[in-house]
Order: C-alpha cells, then sequence, then structure tokens
C-alpha cells in the first residue's frame, strides 16, 4: 500500500510526459562504520544450535567478514551456562543432544569478543508449538502485462497450509519459510546407439527459499482457539521443473514476542523502496545490546525456535493434463544426438547436487 | 554555529557594503530609455511611467492633446519630465523621493517653488480654515495632549484600508492603520496638520483643530488615473522598517500573479516558496516547511477557518484561488499572540469581501484548469458577494499518454469560495463565507485516493466606541481523504478525518496613546474521525475495520500591547494562555512498568466514558517583539515566541500524503512546545526602492513527533507504541534584497537553515541514530530564490524565476547481511545521505491589453516555461535490489520543460 502513492506521482508525471527514472549516487552526510551482527537461534528439543558473529560488509560482499575467537555462552533461568564451540570461522555451534530444550524455559545469550567488547541479548522464553495440520497446493492463473503492453497468462503452483491452534496456551506469533527442492533425471536424453555408454544421472535442484524477499508471519494474538485454513506459504510458476517430481519443505516457527517484531521489521526494510511516500527505512534492530556502549547499535538478533515441519511433493502425474509442462530436452534437429546442456549434464545446473532430500521418495 | 557565525557576519558585511552605496539622490536621475517623440501625452506618460523607479500620480489631464517632442538629448528622466510637461504648462513635483505628482504649473507655483509638502501645509494653515474641529473648540479639554481614535476606509469601497501611514508632521508623530482601518493618535491640542499616506491612494493633508477627545472618520480614494499595473504595495512603503514584526511578510494577489507558475495556474503557497525560509520538500509535496518546521507545525487558516491540507493534485497547486483572495501573510518569526496552536508559523489567508458599488469578476482558461470569479452588490453599497471557482480537466492529458495504464487513469480537483459581506452601519459590518475543495486520483483500475476539504466561517466586526473594536468569527469545518484498492481480493477503502468547530472574539482596544491593545479567546474543538478500512466490491476478502479516534477541546485567552516607546523604540508584549483537554470517549491502554510502551507490552485498558477528562494540558506562552528605529531608513527588530501545539501531524513519510491524519494530544503523545527566537536587521535604499533584511533565528522544541524505526501508524489503536517525542532545534540565516518598484522588480533571497532532530528514550527501541542529532526529512541547508519581473511597456511583462536548493537528506542502504535465508539490507542511520541538489528556471511572459481604464474587458495571455533548461530534479529517491546490491535511483517528476499558455480576463 505504502508504495501506491509513488504509483500515483510517476502516473501523474507521465500524463505530463516528462517524469523519468535514471541512477544516481548519493552524497554521504555521515561516514558509515560496519556494524556487528549476531545471528542466534535456539531451537526447542535436540538440535545443533549455531551462532554467527561477523560485521557487515560493503555491497557485493553478502558474507560477513567473520568474528573469530569469542566467547559465545547461553544462560538458562536456573543459571547454567552452556558454551559454544567455533565450529568455523565465525561460526559457533551448541549440540545440546543431552540437555533438550522445553517450552517455557529461558535463555539469554552472552558474548565476548576478542576485542574486549561484550554483548547480552534480552531473555527469551520458549514459545510453545504448533503443528502444521495439512499442506496442499492448487494451480492458479495470473495475468500481467508484458513490456509492449499486451496481457500474458501464466500457471502457478500456489502452497497453503492449515495450522491448528486449538492447543496453543497463548497467542501464536508464527513464521514460515517455504524451500523447493525438483528432480532432474536425464531419462529424456537418447538412448543408445548415440551415447553407447551413458547412464542417465539423477540430480537434485535445491532451488531455495521461495520468495525471499518476503517474510510470511501470523500474528495469532486475535485467532487464538482456532484452526487457520488456507495460509498462503509459496509460489511457483508451473514450468519445466514440474517435469518429473517437485518438492516444497515448509518450516513453521512458533517465536517470541520478540523475534517477531524482529521479523516484522525485517519484512518492512526488504520491502523498503526509499521513495518519498515511503516510510523512511532504517537499521533493524534486535534484541542485542553492546554492554558497555548500549547506544551503539548491533544487528541481528538472538531468537529461540519451535519448529514444525511439513512436505509436499508434486509428481507430473499429480497435475491436470492441461497443467503438464511440455518435454524439455530435446536434441538438436540437425543432430539428433546432441542436446544443450543441462539436459547434456544435470550437474552443471545452478544449486544442483545428487543428495536426495529427506523428503523425497 | 560556527557556519551559523560566518553566514551571518558574511550577510552583514554585504548590507554593510550596500549600505555605502546608498544616496539620497532622485530616483529620476536614471538614465532615459525611450522614444524621441509621442503622438499625445497618454503615450508618453505610459512609456515614462514604465521607466520611472517611482510612481506617477496625475492630479488633472493636460487641457489639449499635443505631440511630445523630446528635441534635444536628454540624459534623465527628470529632464525628459521637464521637457515633456513644460510645453503642456504642467510640472511636476517629487515627493519625498517617494511619488511623482504631475500637475498644472499654476498649482505648483502656488506651492512655493514645490519645497517640500511640510511647507505646502503650512501655507494652507495660513490660508485656510480648519478642515476638521475635534471636540468643543468652547469647552477645551483640560489636558495639554489629547487622543484622536480615528478609522480609514477606502472612499469608492468602503473597505478599511490597512498599512496607511498616518501621521503629524509637526509633532513628527506617526502610526499604522490595522487591519480594520484603525489608528490611534496623541496630538496636541490646538491647530495640527495631518497627513494620510497610502501608496495606490491620494495623499491626504488636512488641518484639524483638536479641543477635546473625538473620533475621526476619514476617507481617501486612489488615484484616478490607473496607474495599478505599476503599483503593486499593499502597505507602506517602510513597513518593512517601521513595523514590529519580524519575519512577516506579505504578498498581494498582484505580485503573486507576477511569479512564473506551473502549467500558469497562480498559486499562493508556490509564491510563499520562492521567499526565504519557506521550502517544500519537493515538486509535486504538498505543504510546506517554514523555518524548519514541518508541514503540520503551519496554521493555515483561510478567513480565520482552519486548513488542513492547502494542496491539490499532490501538492502541484494548493487550493486557494488566487482572483477569490485579497492578500496573504505570512508569520514566520514573530508571531501575534492572537495566534497560536502551531510551532513554526501562521499562514493567513484573507478573502476578498465583493464591490459594494459594481461589479467585477475575472477568470482564466488553461491546459489543465480554468477559473471564474464573480463580485458585486446585491444591495448597492449594503450588501455584497464574492463567488469564485476553479475546476480541473486533466483526463485529456492523461489520455494522450501511450501506457494503457496511465490513459485510462484519471486526476481531477475543484473548489469553491462564495462569500458574503453585510455593512450593517458605519460601525458594524458582518460577513459569511464558504469553501469547499476535493480531489480525486485514480490510477488505471488499481488504485485511487482523494481527500475534500469544507471550510464555513462567519465574522461580526463591530466599533462599540472611538477606543474598542470588536471582531467575532465562528467557523467550522472538515478535512477527510481516503485510499482505495478498487478490484480484486485486497480491495478495500481506508478513510480517515478530522472536524473542527472554532469561537474566535478579538477585541481592540485603545485608551491610551501610544498603546494598542488586543486581547480576546479562542476555543477550538477537535473530533478525529474513525479511521476505518472497509472491501470493495464482492470479491474482496479485506476484513472491515474502524480504529476509533480522539477528540479534545483547546481554550486560549491572549492579550497584546504594542506601545510606541518614543519616535525610535516600539515593543509588542503578548501572553496567550493555552489549554488542552482530550475528552472521552476514548480507549486507553495501560503498559508495562520498566518496559518499552510497545503493542507487547500492553497490560490493561481503561474506558473512558464519553465528556470525561482523559488528560489535561496548559501553559504560558509569551510573545515579545521589539523594534529599534536606528534611522529613517533601518531598524533593528527582536523577537521572542513561546508556542504550543497541540494537534499533530502523523506523518512518517518524507512528503505529505493524502492519507497522512492529525492526532491530537493524549496520555502518551504530550504538546509540542518550541521557543522561537528571532532578530532582523532591515535597512531600504533609494526612497524605499529597495528593501534588505537580514534575519537570523533559533528555535528549539519539546516533545516533538518523532517515530521509532520502522512504525506501523495506519489503523494502529495504540498509536503510542510508534511515536517519540523528541527534541529538536532550528536554525538559520536569511538574507533578501527586494527592489519594489520600477521597470525592474523582483528580490533574490538566500538562507542557510538547519532542522535536527534527537529522541534520546529509556529503551533501545526508543533511540535514534545512538541518540545523536540528525536532519529532520526536509532539511535543506541552501536555499537560493530569484524573481525578477520586467515590465518591458504597459502591454508585456516578463519574468524570471531561479530556484537552488540543497537536496534533502535520506536514508539509503549500505551494505547487506544475512539472517538465515533472508538477505537484509544494511540501512545507514537515519537521514544520513543527501539526494542531488534541486535547481530550475522558470520563464513567463504576460501580454495584455494595456492599461486603458475605459475598457470594460481587460484580457491577457500568459505564456510560461517551467523548469526552462529541463533540469532533471530528483523528486524522490528509490531503491532497486539487483544480486543483493541496492542502487539508487531517482524519481524525476517534472524531468523536462514545461510549456503552458493560459488565457485570463478580467472586467
Amino acid at each position: 500500500m505504502r508504495n501506491l502513492f509513488i504509483y500515483g506521482l510517476l502516473a501523474l508525471s507521465l500524463s505530463y510526459l516528462s517524469g523519468c527514472i535514471e541512477a544516481v549516487e548519493l552524497k554521504e552526510e555521515t561516514a558509515v562504520e560496519r556494524e556487528f551482527v549476531v545471528r542466534a537461534v535456539l531451537y526447542a528439543g535436540t538440535s545443533r544450535n549455531i551462532v554467527q558473529l561477523g560485521y557487515t560488509q560493503e555491497f557485493g560482499v553478502v558474507i560477513p567478514a567473520p568474528e573469530e575467537g569469542a566467547s559465545v555462552s547461553v544462560t538458562d533461568d536456573q543459571g547454567n551456562t552452556y558454551s559454544f564451540t567455533e565450529e568455523s570461522s565465525g561460526t559457533y555451534v551448541w549440540e545440546n543432544t543431552n540437555r533438550p530444550i522445553l517450552a517455557g524455559e529461558s535463555f539469554t545469550l552472552n558474548i565476548s569478543t576478542r576485542r574486549g567488547e561484550s554483548f547480552i541479548s534480552t531473555t527469551e522464553t520458549v514459545p510453545g508449538g504448533v503443528p502444521i495440520k495439512n499442506i496442499y497446493y492448487e494451480v492458479n492463473q495470473d495475468q500481467f502485462i508484458n513490456e509492449i503492453g499486451n496481457p500474458l497468462t501464466k500457471d502457478f503452483v500456489d502452497v497453503y497450509i492449515d495450522v491448528d491452534l486449538t492447543g496453543a496456551e497463548t497467542a501464536s506469533l508464527l513464521r514460515w519459510e517455504t524451500d523447493n527442492v525438483y528432480l532432474f533425471w536425464e531419462v529424456d536424453k537418447p538412448k543408445p546407439p548415440c551415447n553407447p555408454f551413458y547412464t542417465p544421472k539423477v540430480c537434485y535442484i535445491y532451488d531455495g527459499k521461495m520468495q525471499p524477499e518476503e517474510v510470511l508471519l501470523l500474528d495469532g494474538r486475535e485467532n487464538v482457539n482456532t484452526e487457520i485454513n488456507r495460509i498462503w506459504v509459496g509460489r511457483k510458476q508451473l514450468d519445466s521443473t514440474f517435469n518429473q517430481l517437485n518438492g516444497f519443505e515448509v518450516v513453521q516457527h512458533s517465536m517470541t514476542k520478540s523475534s517477531f517484531s524482529y521479523w516484522e521489521d525485517v519484512s518492512k526494510v526488504i520491502s523498503q523502496g526509499g521513495g518519498i511516500f515511503d516510510s523512511p527505512p532504517a537499521p533493524v534492530r534486535g534484541n542485542i545490546t553492546n554492554v558497555d556502549k548500549p547506544l551503539d547499535q548491533v544487528l541481528g538478533s538472538f531468537q529461540i525456535a519451535n519448529t514444525d515441519t511439513a512436505h509436499l511433493l508434486i509428481y507430473k502425474t499429480d497435475l491436470a493434463p492441461e497443467y503438464v509442462p511440455p518435454r524439455y530436452c530435446k536434441p538438436l534437429w540437425w543432430d539428433p544426438c546432441t542436446f544443450y546442456r543441462p539436459c547434456d549434464n544435470c550437474q552443471v545446473i545452478k544449486n544442483s547436487s545428487p543428495v536426495r532430500p529427506a523428503f523425497f521418495p | 554555529m560556527l557556519t551559523l557565525r560566518k553566514a551571518f557576519g558574511a550577510a552583514l558585511c554585504i548590507l554593510l557594503c550596500l549600505n555605502s552605496f546608498s544616496q539620497t539622490e532622485s530616483p529620476l536621475s536614471v538614465e532615459w530609455n525611450g522614444q524621441d517623440s509621442y503622438s499625445d501625452f497618454s503615450s508618453f506618460l505610459s512609456d515614462f511611467s514604465n521607466q520611472s523607479p517611482v510612481p506617477i500620480y496625475i492630479k488633472s489631464q493636460p487641457t489639449e492633446e499635443k505631440a511630445i517632442n523630446l528635441s534635444q538629448p536628454s540624459n534623465t528622466l527628470e529632464e525628459v519630465l521637464e521637457s515633456a510637461l513644460d510645453p503642456l504648462d504642467m510640472g511636476y513635483l517629487l515627493y519625498m523621493n517617494q511619488v511623482v505628482i504631475i500637475m498644472p504649473s499654476e498649482v505648483l507655483e502656488q506651492l512655493d517653488q514645490y519645497e517640500s509638502l511640510q511647507n505646502v501645509a503650512g501655507a494652507e494653515q495660513n490660508l485656510e480654515a480648519a478642515d476638521r474641529v475635534l471636540g468643543n473648540k468652547l469647552l477645551p479639554a483640560l489636558d495639554d495632549t489629547l487622543s484622536i481614535y480615528g478609522v480609514l476606509r477606502d472612499q469608492e469601497t468602503q473597505k478599511p484600508i490597512e498599512g496607511a501611514r498616518i501621521g503629524l508632521p509637526d509633532q513628527q508623530t506617526f502610526v499604522f492603520s490595522n487591519p480594520e482601518g484603525v489608528f490611534t493618535l496623541r496630538v496636541a491640542k490646538g491647530r495640527q496638520n495631518l497627513w494620510v499616506q497610502k501608496l495606490g491612494y491620494e495623499p491626504v493633508r488636512e488641518v484639524i483643530e483638536v479641543w477635546g477627545l473625538d473620533s475621526l472618520e476619514m476617507e481617501i480614494s486612489e488615484e484616478p488615473y490607473s496607474l495599478e499595473e505599476v503599483l503593486v504595495q499593499a502597505r507602506s512603503t517602510d513597513a518593512n522598517i517601521r513595523t514590529l514584526d519580524v519575519g512577516l511578510t506579505e504578498l498581494s494577489i498582484k505580485s503573486i500573479k507576477e511569479i512564473p507558475a506551473f502549467m500558469g495556474e497562480t498559486d499562493l503557497v508556490k509564491s510563499l516558496i520562492s521567499l526565504p525560509g519557506v521550502s517544500s520538500v519537493g515538486e509535486g509535496a504538498s505543504g510546506f516547511n517554514v523555518r524548519g518546521g514541518g508541514v503540520g507545525q503551519n496554521l493555515i487558516m483561510m478567513d480565520d477557518g482552519l486548513i488542513f491540507n492547502s494542496s491539490h493534485a499532490l501538492g502541484f497547486f494548493s487550493v486557494f484561488h488566487a482572483d477569490a483572495m485579497e492578500k496573504v501573510s505570512l508569520y514566520k518569526g514573530h508571531v501575534p499572540a492572537r495566534f497560536g496552536g502551531r510551532n513554526s508559523s501562521v499562514m493567513e489567508v484573507k478573502v476578498k469581501d465583493g464591490d459594494l458599488e459594481n461589479f467585477h469578476g475575472s477568470g482564466g482558461i488553461g491546459l489543465f484548469a480554468s477559473r471564474l470569479q464573480l463580485e458585486g452588490p446585491i444591495l448597492r453599497d449594503k450588501v455584497s458577494f464574492n463567488v469564485a471557482g476553479r475546476f480541473s480537466y486533466s483526463d485529456w492529458l492523461l489520455g494522450l499518454a501511450n501506457d494503457p495504464e496511465v490513459n485510462s487513469s484519471s486526476a481531477s480537483f475543484n473548489d469553491i469560495n462564495a462569500k458574503l459581506s453585510w455593512r450593517l452601519s458605519d460601525e458594524a459590518r458582518i460577513s459569511a463565507s464558504w469553501f469547499q475543495s476535493a480531489d480525486e486520483f485514480s490510477f488505471s483500475d488499481e488504485f485511487g485516493y482523494g481527500w475534500e476539504s469544507t471550510v464555513g466561517h462567519a465574522e461580526w466586526r463591530q466599533i462599540f466606541s472611538d477606543e474598542l473594536t470588536s471582531l467575532v468569527s465562528i467557523s467550522t469545518g472538515s478535512y477527510k481523504s481516503d485510499l482505495y484498492e478498487p478490484e480484486g481480493q485486497s480491495a478495500f477503502t481506508l478513510e480517515n478525518g478530522i472536524d473542527f468547530y472554532k469561537v474566535k472574539p478579538t477585541f481592540n482596544y485603545n485608551p491610551i496613546p501610544g498603546h494598542r491593545f488586543e486581547f480576546g479567546a479562542e476555543w477550538v474543538r477537535y473530533e478525529m474521525r474513525p479511521e476505518t478500512i472497509n472491501p470493495r466490491g464482492d470479491q474482496s476478502s479485506i476484513l472491515a475495520r474502524t480504529i476509533s479516534k480522539d477528540q479534545g477541546n483547546e481554550l486560549s485567552f491572549f492579550i497584546e500591547d504594542e506601545i510606541d516607546i518614543n519616535d525610535l523604540f516600539g515593543i509588542s508584549i503578548g501572553l496567550r494562555y493555552s489549554s488542552f483537554q482530550q475528552t472521552g470517549p476514548e480507549l486507553s491502554y495501560e503498559y508495562e512498568e520498566g518496559a518499552p510502551r510497545e503493542i507487547f507490552t500492553t497490560t490493561d485498558s481503561v474506558l473512558f466514558s464519553s465528556g470525561d477528562n482523559v488528560q489535561s494540558y496548559n501553559g504560558l506562552e509569551p510573545r515579545i517583539s521589539f523594534r529599534w528605529l536606528l534611522d529613517e531608513t533601518s531598524s533593528l527588530k527582536l523577537s521572542y515566541n513561546r508556542m504550543r501545539q497541540y494537534i499533530h501531524l502523523i506523518s512518517n513519510t518524507t512528503a505529505t500524503t493524502p492519507v497522512d491524519f492529525w492526532q491530537i494530544s493524549t496520555r502518551y503523545i504530550p504538546p509540542t512546545v518550541s521557543d522561537n527566537y528571532s532578530i532582523g536587521y532591515y535597512r531600504n535604499f533609494a526612497s524605499n526602492l529597495w528593501e534588505t533584511s537580514l534575519e537570523a533565528y533559533y528555535r528549539q522544541g519539546q516533545d516533538v513527533v518523532s517515530y521509532k524505526d520502522l512504525p506501523e501508524l495506519l489503523l494502529n489503536p495504540q498509536l503510542e507504541t510508534e511515536v517519540l517525542p523528541a527534541e529538536s532545534r532550528a536554525y538559520g540565516v536569511e538574507l533578501s534584497v527586494k527592489k519594489t518598484s520600477g521597470k525592474l522588480r523582483g528580490w533574490i533571497a538566500y538562507a542557510y537553515a538547519r532542522t535536527q532532530l534527537r529522541a534520546v528514550g529509556e529503551f533501545p527501541s526508543e533511540i535514534i541514530n545512538e541518540g545523536d542529532w540528525f536532519p529532520a526529512n526536509w532539511e535543506k541547508p541552501h536555499q537560493l530564490n530569484l524573481l525578477a519581473t520586467i515590465q518591458a511597456n504597459t502591454r508585456n511583462t516578463v519574468s524570471l524565476n531561479f530556484t537552488y536548493e540543497s537536496g534533502r537528506p535520506v536514508t539509503a542502504p549500505v551494505g547487506n547481511y544475512q539472517i538465515g535465508n533472508t538477505l537484509v539490507p544494511q540501512y545507514s542511520f537515519r537521514n544520513a545521505f543527501r539526494i542531488p541538489d534541486y535547481h530550475r528556471l522558470d520563464l513567463s511572459w504576460t501580454t495584455d491589453n494595456g492599461i486603458i481604464k475605459r475598457r470594460k474587458f481587460k484580457s491577457s495571455y500568459t505564456f510560461a516555461i517551467y523548469n526552462l533548461y529541463a533540469r532533471r530534479n530528483p523528486f524522490s529517491i528509490f531503491f532497486r535490489r539487483d544480486d543483493g546490491i541496492s542502487r539508487a535511483f531517482r524519481l524525476s517528476v517534472i524531468g523536462t520543460m514545461i510549456p503552458s499558455i493560459t488565457y485570463n480576463l478580467r472586467f
């Protein structure tokens, strides 16, 4: 909704046939410092709990500069402290196989860096879990206007879940992440005699998070003791990736209040445009404070989540005939034994792996 | 502050340098640049008046028509005028280096070789009986000095005349008439010369005899020869030196019309933005900012009625129809005690009373909109009307666009002003006015929004006695806006608004000479309309929701005394007491102790019934202004104001949007209090031909409404969880040089202005930028405006307007970091970057059918080019992410030159 105004002005300017958009360099009034970033998540139950420490980097450097040699620990509400060990540069791990984390327990994160700075989080309480009741999909169509003004229709697979909040003792604050993996089996490749020694390979393409620039949140304070159906958790265009088997993994995070607020803010900044009618964007402040310099900004957060996971597999045969995508791998018309890559070798596909996901048959 | 001192010092140097050039030489000593001969006296006079830096008045026309031959080369205007007048048995008088009066030579000879008007008056004193006798000569008062209370009116229209200079030259005492035309003089008993001066009117010199307390009703008439194309001032020529107001700007509608306008539409607000200390966020942004104040910190009034959104068409135009208005005053420094309720400035727009004698009208047809204004008597000399309306028809422009979404869009606005004035008697006058404006904008079938203002106003002016006058005004109105998506599952209509009711009695009481008391009270009730969202259409899945809003009463009392200490010093001392009460019904929330005020720290709620007192605030607001008249051409002024604001514009966007809403002070949102200090040095040169000023100001504010990072403001019943009380400071220097008349007139104005905020709350989420000062969204440190109007001849006027402004601050992404699978942009501290600077040149040319008064219809064409050199000024900066890198792009709303043509008609 906030972008409507900028579109409005665009329209008005177009009406005068004069508006234009072009790249511009901004003048920096104050120096930008590298900020300390903490990404720490504890999961209910037993798991590998990971804390990543680093500093923000300039554009183009996605991986943060790691903070090595720090001392990282969590303290529970009984005063017990559990230390993390540095597994790799800037990554600290605590495998709590003997100390399951239970709903209702509270933990505080403590960090001491090599430079002598100390950081502490707010105390977070493990929320209760909420199960995913159902997962399913629908094929839908959407219309678009292409560059020359003609309407186009595309098919999409929309993934939905139902959640049951009737057992939740308190208001549920939920976030979902949906990952997509699909199977690429070189079954369409011609058999001998073109390639007498060829054995079709099987690849699993981990497409990663769907809609990475969207944070899917539900504030369940108004939905206590109800069942919420048909929650949209992801969309993928119906294309050749559905030629064989396509799988979706939905991870549902039950969150604390501070984590929920944090993700609400993340959601705002990743959808910000910075336009004149947008709310001014801002750094996302988490729940971690520099003990000696409490006014200093610390990015990232310490979160405790109670998760549930659901999977959805869509076979080519599940789709109605009109939605089945056409055969993807075809030989060159002048050379029936030669194929364009990646049909020649599925391992060259981006994010391809021979490792089968656990939920794939 | 070091920069501020440097800027102030530099500006002072400039003024002092200008001062060194100031000599009191005749304004007619400039070089003549006209023809050698003219067919008749009228054509010569027309050309001469265009070149003359001072206005020309003619007492009587030549008895015979003769060609004017300037046979021998004449260098100066003085020589040319003498050469032209001699054959006609005419002469002229240069009165106080301000006005040329042309009259028959025999009259001039009687005026003692026209040495000075003072001598003239003295001669008349010996020859004539007194024009007026005040009091009873047979029963003279015992006091040696007596008070004269007077009212000055226009002889033709009977309208009170403001800003006329009334003086007793023998006593060297001068005063100015107030907006009701009222003045008070302290006079020595006996025979006196009385002068009344007002540019555009015939000067009046009378001999009066004063024997007792009495009143004086005077009428002065406009100069019979129409020179309105030359005379644009609506005040005394040296009023900028002599008044007590620091930072007061008054613009006549005539001068506003000379400023090149976007799409040819004359605009009051855009004209103000060309003045020092007034700016806007950018093209197409609503409202304006004055000396570092936010858009919501300006009190905007049309005939005392409150205007909550002064913009049409997203701010490209304002809601004020210039043809229907009399004048606009902007108080940006000293604010008289009769005004209050906002922290930054007061903009007062006066709607014209209709003409009591004759029917008049004006209108215009432009590419974007058309307008019509009519005025005249309903009962001659008793009741008059003034009706004006505008409407736009931009859809045909939208239809020219190739984009199917744009050509199916729609944009329109309209407004109407209507005023009825009734002169009940010489002592009483009532008027009632109505204003309504509406805007609609829809973008294809995707979204739309609209806003609407309504103001009704009535006032009663009464003269009770020589000393006491009153003005009682009652007004009511509303502002409402909506935003909608017309179709689909997410179709909705979001509405909000505010209603107000206002009563304000004001009294002027002048019992003591040298003192002008003004006192009164003001009551305003604000009722915020519920914020509602409703589904639109059958397919919408939006749930209807209503957020109830607040209401409250603001009650103020004020008193002010304007004191003439002596000829040199004047002071205005005012005090305003304001109180505010938030009243029920209200659902007020309680929050956890020792925790930040957030949705998740809500512990309870309290329901207040209708009329219950939810929260009260009150406080005193002293207002002081001091003037030291250094000499006849310069003065120094100081002022201090405290202002309290109980209603706030909730807008976290850089520019004001139609769905921004007003919020009264509540339990958790305290009133904003500001202290404003101003100092100004004013100097006129060449007999007030040049006006210069250097003003500096400092304003500090407490509890200014600021916002937490990434706030949710719409449809939020707990707004207090998103706002922060901040400190503010604004300081700057403004330098202005203005040429008031002549063939070339205009001004150049430079302003250095800083506006900063600081929010240091108890909890981390209430601290912005680690507790440091940060620039406000609208801060533009350097602003330069140049306006030049060239009266090429009686028919053609060319105007140039150049504007330069520093870029405004923005918060920009400076990097990324990853949280889980999500790549999060790292944003800079709030407003740590600036967008590129803004500059623009506009040109307009108006051609009309001259100054011939007898022609009933006067028409003109205005050709204008906005943004002459097609500068792509950034209106908005937005960011796009590509492979994890955010890049800044600028949107130039007006990225090329915009030509326009407007046809104007007066009758």
